[in-house]
């Protein structure tokens, strides 16, 4: 079978993709990643898109664009819930129902359902709809289906050793890494937001490179074991029911309080409603803890300029408050 | 303890007689103004939903009133209306307010999840009493949902300008004034009647327009700028995709209440567009506006707060479903900035061009 699937490199890419890979891979089924973002993605997403929908999500559309000449099958499910219990934002669940527009006829969208509410052995169920709609036999697709699982454990296992999720995928599939050479900055950093605005360099306009460049050494929500991040969200008056929100809120919260990190910078697209709700208890808590906090706020339109500058000034403002 | 709660449209009204009729010293929050909005605007973040800061408002201006107790109603996502209850609570202390708060969650299994709240506010009233007192509300929203569709075919069909509003809130007082269960039937009829004295000409040609969108900007006159009124006035006649008493029932008593319209029929119209879970209303206004199309309505409005994550969803499906009916469709972003005379100038505009459609169509059959 010469079937090709593509897999767009945005939104849940960064949490998910090793599970993907290595079930296509059982199969034998050929994947095609889209490339990193780039100038000609963000505007295809930006054009095909309404005005009013997030950056993350318009990158997304742009990313099943480029994939579209080059596939049959391009591969957006509908991640309704990985967690028990809880969801995904809703433009994240939205996203197959209007991508599906710009893909020309024949070309096929695997929209498959992915929900984990109830149970988390209805992941079995997902995958299965998924090799039965590639004509794969059930026994087949279970095996990948095991492979899949464990693909994602070692994942999760190389992100807390504090490898960025493109250096742990690399890893995982045995192409040799070298490892990012950290120049011991002075200062401590940490940076929240979801993965997929941390990890897109073209969204965020690269700013872990800027950091470093400034001396910083910069601790992301990845590192921090999921169990941390939910413990320190146990005590909020209602379990907050977004996975993704849990990560950001729970490091924040752990880095507020943590005494080797000076800052805390919290990355969040324009309009995001996610981050509006976790956005007023992190600022409730800085008020608490008085640590240094800032809040960058990302769109197409953000200039390199003003971005670059805003990060000085708060660089600056911590290391005179680190002077004696 | 002296409960409060939000504003929503005329929700007030069913909440207040079914609290009052349980025993509980209910405050009605002042009816939504600028002040509340900007009340609540300056206390939240940017982009947090226009709906949760005119509750905030509401609680700023019920807590004058002496408010200490706010009751509400949760949910459990992936929306951000799940999470409203702890949010304004939050902010709400940070202000100083000492709140205390009860959130009516969704029952995830049984009905009684709900029933035990709901007594509890009202100081352990017996079951009976308590089963009578939610009828007793849900009769009063039914009541007043009546009162609205009824307006809405009314007022494009008025000959005395705004007569239909006058009649409206005459009959509206009738329900509100009703302090039993057993006097609602005849109050109903009492002000159903009221509503049939509005002269109106028959043969004037209207065009219909529906509604679809985000509940709360659907629901609620002051944060819609009067929309179905404005519309009226211009010989719209209006239809919504969801009504207080349905919502109650689908979202609270867990479709208790057999004979009316449920979300779940509507969501098998929306098929075509999308199966599974969105959020918010996204199915059903989806499923509507596919429904209000066949039924050969002329047009759609979509309407939303500024960064509404369901409704975007909606946002971005519709224009393929505007292109396959061949149907118009307009969509009305509303924040706090949002001016009166802008919406007025874009409904005008949209009604122009229904009644030019509609008018061109005719002339080729
Ligand atoms: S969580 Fe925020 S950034 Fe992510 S898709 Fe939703 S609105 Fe967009
Ligand atoms: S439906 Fe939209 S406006 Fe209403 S709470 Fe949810 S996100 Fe906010």
């Amino acid at each position: 079978m010469s079937q090709v699937v593509g897999i767009p490199r945005a939104l849940l890419y960064y949490e998910l993709y090793p599970m993907w890979k290595a079930f296509f891979d059982s199969l034998g089924v050929k994947t095609v990643l889209s490339p990193p973002t780039n100038k000609r993605i963000l505007e295809d997403g930006v054009r095909n898109t309404v005005d009013e929908v997030c950056l993350p999500v318009k990158l997304a559309v742009g990313h099943v664009f480029e994939l579209k000449e080059k596939t049959d099958y391009i591969f957006l499910p509908k991640v309704i819930s990985i967690v028990p219990g809880e969801y995904n934002c809703p433009k994240i669940l939205g996203l197959p129902d209007f991508a599906r527009y710009y893909l020309t006829d024949g070309h096929q969208l695997i929209d498959t359902s992915i929900n984990l509410h109830e149970t988390r052995r209805d992941l079995w169920k997902f995958f299965s709809e998924v090799g039965s709609r590639l004509g794969f036999k059930q026994l087949k697709t279970r095996l990948a289906y095991e492979k899949a699982r464990r693909a994602q454990k070692e994942y999760n296992k190389l992100l807390l050793q504090n490898n960025y999720p493109e250096e742990a995928m690399d890893i995982l599939q045995g192409r040799m890494v070298e490892r990012r050479k950290e120049t011991a900055g002075d200062i401590n950093i940490a940076v929240v937001g979801h993965s997929y605005v941390l990890y897109d360099e073209y969204i965020n306009l690269s700013v872990f490179e800027k950091l470093k460049k400034q001396g910083v050494n910069i601790y992301t929500p990845q590192v921090l074991a999921d169990k941390v991040m939910r413990s320190e969200t146990a005590s909020l008056y209602k379990r907050l029911y977004w996975s993704l929100a849990q990560q950001v809120l729970g490091a924040a919260y752990y880095y507020m309080q943590a005494p080797f990190i000076s800052g805390v910078i919290h990355i969040t697209p324009f309009g995001c409603g996610v981050d509006s709700m976790i956005g007023e208890l992190m600022d409730k808590y800085v008020g608490e803890v008085k640590k240094p906090f800032m809040r960058l706020v990302l769109d197409e339109h953000t200039g390199e300029a003003g971005f670059v500058t805003r990060i000085e000034a708060f660089l600056d403002m911590l290391k005179r408050r680190k002077l004696p | 303890m002296r409960i409060t709660f939000p504003h929503m449209g005329y929700m007030w009204v069913c909440v207040e007689a079914m609290l009052s009729y349980l025993g509980v010293d209910v405050c009605v929050p002042p009816l939504s103004t600028k002040r509340t909005l900007d009340l609540g605007s300056k206390y939240s973040a940017e982009f947090i939903c226009m709906p949760l800061k005119i509750n905030l408002g509401n609680f700023i201006e019920a807590a004058e009133k002496g408010a200490d107790t706010i009751a509400m109603a949760g949910g459990k996502g992936p929306c951000r209306f799940g999470y409203y209850a702890q949010i304004e609570h939050a902010i709400l202390q940070e202000l100083g307010y000492d709140y205390k708060l009860v959130v009516l969650e969704p029952p995830e299994r049984h009905i009684f999840e709900l029933l035990n709240k709901i007594r509890y506010i009202s100081g352990n009233s017996s079951w009976r009493k308590i089963y009578k007192g939610i009828k007793f509300g849900f009769l009063k929203a039914r009541a007043v949902d009546k009162l609205e569709e009824k307006a809405h075919w009314l007022r494009p069909r008025e000959i005395k300008h705004k007569s239909t509003d006058k009649a409206f809130n005459q009959a509206l007082q009738q329900i509100i004034k009703v302090k039993t269960p057993e006097e609602m039937p005849a109050a109903e009829e009492n002000a159903l009647n009221i509503m049939e004295q509005v002269s109106v000409d028959e043969q004037k040609p209207v065009v219909k327009v529906g509604i679809i969108g985000e509940i709360y900007t659907l629901l609620d006159p002051f944060s819609n700028h009067d929309l179905e009124k404005q519309l009226g006035y211009l010989g719209v006649e209006v239809e919504r995709s969801l009504y207080l008493s349905e919502w109650i029932n689908d979202h609270l008593l867990m479709g208790f209440v057999k004979d009316m319209p449920s979300h779940k029929d509507m969501v098998k119209y929306a098929y075509p567009y999308t199966k599974d879970v969105v959020g918010g209303h996204t199915r059903e206004g989806i499923g509507a506006a596919v429904k209000f199309a066949e039924q050969g309505f002329s047009g759609i409005i979509h309407i939303l707060p500024f960064t509404c994550m369901p409704e975007i969803v909606t946002m971005s499906i519709l224009p393929e479903l505007s292109k396959d009916k061949d149907i118009p469709v307009m969509t009305l972003i509303m924040d706090e900035q949002t001016g009166r005379a802008g919406v007025t100038t874009r409904l005008e505009a949209f009604a122009d061009l229904i009644k030019r459609k509609k008018a061109a169509q005719q002339n080729i059959i």
